[in-house]
């Protein structure tokens, strides 16, 4: 048996899917978390397959059309269909849709522990005509009374709501079944689609909807009553029935909204900043002293082993080509954890929602909406995964464009990176700052350049409406599951992907085709190959081929980065001062993403997206490291030179700057 | 009056939900016809609003002018 949980964005479906199938897919306190299908074994032949979130099957974006066609084309047996206990009035309208397109179905009202009121099930049950089951994370698994419903409703009849014996809607019905069937949909289904004006669905039927009142309806004077809200309206007062006297109408919550007033007030960005200041600061500085010590206990192993008696490219292979490279990405593993916990926190809360209605306005200049801040945010964990929420946005366009641009923020792989150089050459974590700020800014840059690309063949809009759940006390044990997942992410990365390519880059770098075991004194293969491009970064300090193999490797992950480092040598081998090695870190911040977020962008966007966004990051990322090496130089070897210079450029950015602002206030004074 | 026009902390009832077909479906299928509201947030680009006693969404400006409503008066 095929069982599909469905429901609207939020509901805390993945959250049940998880507990039912003992996963651990990823949550938030936000919609469009989930954008794909994932479905696994629940029992012996009965498979569950958690859909990403919709409130209608009239589908708007991506991941709806997704939803709404497994639903209706899936082949599922039964739909599992989550509602919110709080929000049962909203959530029970797809729940309708479902039942008119003569799915079986049934009912699971989830957080029934955040009940504000009475909710009484059996008698919800009864009216319904389907089994109703009450769950929330605090209750025992549900999953036996689940399966034992589904199987239950399968063997039934699939139930009809009352209003699809509404006259009009029979005589439609009957005048479209034969197109319907044909379509696999249900004429009633069918005939409430086309009152609807839902293009798609009309367009699958193969029926001009203009002309379908004069051609098929037999009883045109109700045809002249219904408009586009009649099935809505229907459906509305049919769920208003449903609950009135088995439900409490809920308020909204007073604490949120005392919490709103401050949060979204005056105050909302610099409250925002002050947020996302205190999550770096916290990061870097409580991190620092066990990523000390692990790079210290590295060096203490790789130590021990030297002394042993072995063969020497058996010594190397351990110390240099798997402790110190593995040892090297392990050590921040403590930043890592922390900022996964502090994001996961501000996520649970229902912060995060808060964040797209403050930066909204800002990514409107862009073109975008503040729906991209879920991208950009989780982009700081790993771009991969922020590339794929990027499904949930509104537009095409707008989704590409934002596809595109988020891996331009640094992800936590690069935060190894920056913390790795910073520690080694004394940088503070203002250096570590200015590369997130890089990394946005080179983001806005080319979202801009997109954005006028864009207007010139015609933009698109993106979200209209936005949901925004309340404020929850995070649950630890949800946040903990969040951070334990991204965890063993990366323990499971750096013992795969960082693992075998630093032992692939020890074997290119200390072995050459004609000597063998060279130990890294001699020509390698890795020293071959890279010594011919490293010329190529000479102008940005680092054109030696330690560094270019660091960079290679890092196409892979990463975290590879310094690991490699530490494999060819050290910090001190492959940078000759500091100016190169932030040099390097400003390239680091925005060269090519790393296998799996290009792999993203390609499902998402398309091969030649993902190649386009390759050579822009090494484009922006060359021309960005050169600017700073270079005025760098110009500054410690001739500052006169180099106040002359950016003078000129800053007062040619002001007279640009001056000249539109006088242009536009002449265009609004002609205007007027 | 639209929903646009009205300051934080106004409230009343949506009346009628105008724009393109989309937009007033999506808005119609969110169930915002006939419902209570309350202004909490506003911005220039997009306003926080309840809608019911069950929900709360952001609405873009250019949504929110489509969507007329009946104040209460103080």
């Amino acid at each position: 048996m095929k069982i599909a949980l469905c429901g609207n964005p939020n509901v805390g479906k993945t959250t049940l899917y998880n507990r039912l199938t003992h996963s651990d897919a990823p949550v938030g306190n936000w919609h469009g978390v989930t954008v794909d299908v994932r479905t696994k074994s629940i029992g012996a032949d009965m498979l569950l397959s958690d859909l990403p979130g919709a409130y209608s099957l009239t589908a708007r974006t991506a991941e709806e059309r997704i939803t709404r066609d497994k639903i209706l084309f899936g082949g599922y047996d039964v739909i599992a269909y989550v509602a919110e206990v709080n929000n049962l009035r909203r959530n029970l309208y797809m729940f309708m849709q479902i039942l008119e397109a003569g799915k079986r179905a049934v009912l699971i009202v989830n957080m029934m522990d955040e009940a504000k009121g009475k909710v009484d099930l059996e008698r919800l049950s009864k009216r319904l005509g389907v089994r109703v089951i009450g769950t929330s994370s605090k209750s025992e698994n549900p999953k036996n009374k689940i399966i034992e419903a589904a199987i239950a409703a399968e063997k039934h009849q699939a139930v009809k709501p009352e209003y699809l014996k509404e006259p009009w809607l029979v005589s439609q019905a009957n005048s479209i079944k034969t197109k319907a069937e044909r379509a696999g949909l249900s004429p009633e289904f069918a005939a409430l689609k086309i009152a609807e004006r839902d293009a798609e669905i009309i367009r699958a039927l193969g029926v001009d909807s203009e002309r379908q009142c004069e051609s098929g309806c037999s009883s045109c004077s109700d045809c002249a009553t219904i408009d586009i809200d009649t099935p809505a309206r229907l459906r509305y007062r049919y769920i208003d029935i449903l609950l009135d006297g088995a439900v409490d109408k809920p308020k909204i919550s007073e604490r949120t909204r005392k919490i709103d007033r401050i949060v979204l007030g005056k105050l909302a960005l610099p409250i925002f900043l002050a947020v996302m200041a205190a999550v770096f600061v916290i990061t870097f500085e409580a991190g620092k002293p066990l990523s000390d010590l692990l790079v210290r206990l590295t060096e203490m192993i790789s130590d021990s082993i030297r002394q042993v008696d072995m063969t020497e490219w058996v010594s190397s292979l351990l110390c240099d080509g798997i402790i110190s490279g593995v040892g090297a990405a392990l050590a921040f593993m403590p930043q890592v954890v922390i900022l996964y916990l502090l994001t996961a926190l501000l996520q649970d809360s229902g912060y995060m929602s808060r964040v797209a209605f403050v930066t909204d306005g800002f990514f409107k200049k862009f073109g975008l909406s503040g729906r991209a801040a879920f991208s950009v945010i989780l982009g700081l964990g790993c771009s991969a995964t922020a590339v794929l929420t990027t499904r949930g946005i509104a537009g095409d366009k707008a989704r590409r464009r934002a596809a595109f641009a988020t891996p331009f923020c640094p992800c936590s792989a690069r935060l190894a990176v920056f913390t790795a150089l910073s520690a080694y050459f004394g940088f503070t974590g203002l250096a570590v700052a200015a590369m997130y700020i890089l990394g946005f800014a080179a983001a806005l840059v080319v979202l801009k350049v997109m954005q006028a690309l864009s207007k010139r063949t015609g933009g698109e809009d993106d979200c209209l409406i936005m949901e925004m759940p309340p404020y929850r006390v995070p649950q630890m044990k949800r946040v903990l599951g969040v951070v334990m997942r991204n965890v063993l992410s990366f323990i499971a990365r750096i013992g795969s992907v960082i693992l075998g390519v630093n032992v692939i880059m020890w074997v290119l770098c200390n072995f050459s085709i004609a000597n063998g075991f060279t130990g890294g004194e001699q020509t390698s293969i890795m020293r071959t190959f890279s010594g011919v491009i490293a010329p190529i970064f000479a102008p940005l300090g680092f054109g030696n081929w330690r560094a270019v193999t660091a960079l290679i490797s890092g196409v892979a992950a990463k975290e590879t980065v310094i690991s490699v480092i530490a494999t060819l040598g050290g910090m001190n081998a492959v940078f000759g001062s500091r100016l190169a090695a932030l040099s390097f870190m400003i390239f680091t911040c925005l060269y090519v993403p790393c296998i799996a977020t290009l792999s993203a962008l390609a499902k998402e966007s398309g091969l030649k997206s993902a190649f386009a966004s390759a050579a822009t990051h090494t484009m922006v990322a060359y021309a960005a490291s050169l600017v700073f090496y270079r005025s760098a130089l110009l500054l410690i070897t001739d500052a006169r030179v180099f106040a002359v210079v950016y003078s000129c450029l800053t007062a040619l950015i002001i007279l640009c700057v001056v000249y539109r602002f006088v242009r536009r206030h002449r265009v609004k004074r002609g205007a007027v | 009056m639209t929903l646009f026009d009205c300051n934080t902390e106004s409230a009343g009832v949506v009346g009628a939900i105008r724009g393109d077909l989309e937009t007033h479906r999506r808005l119609v299928d969110m169930g915002l016809l006939g419902v209570e509201y309350l202004v909490r947030a506003k911005k220039k680009q997009s306003l926080l609003s309840d809608f019911g006693s069950q929900f709360s969404a952001v609405v873009q400006s250019s949504v929110a002018e489509q969507i007329e409503v009946i104040e209460n008066r103080p």
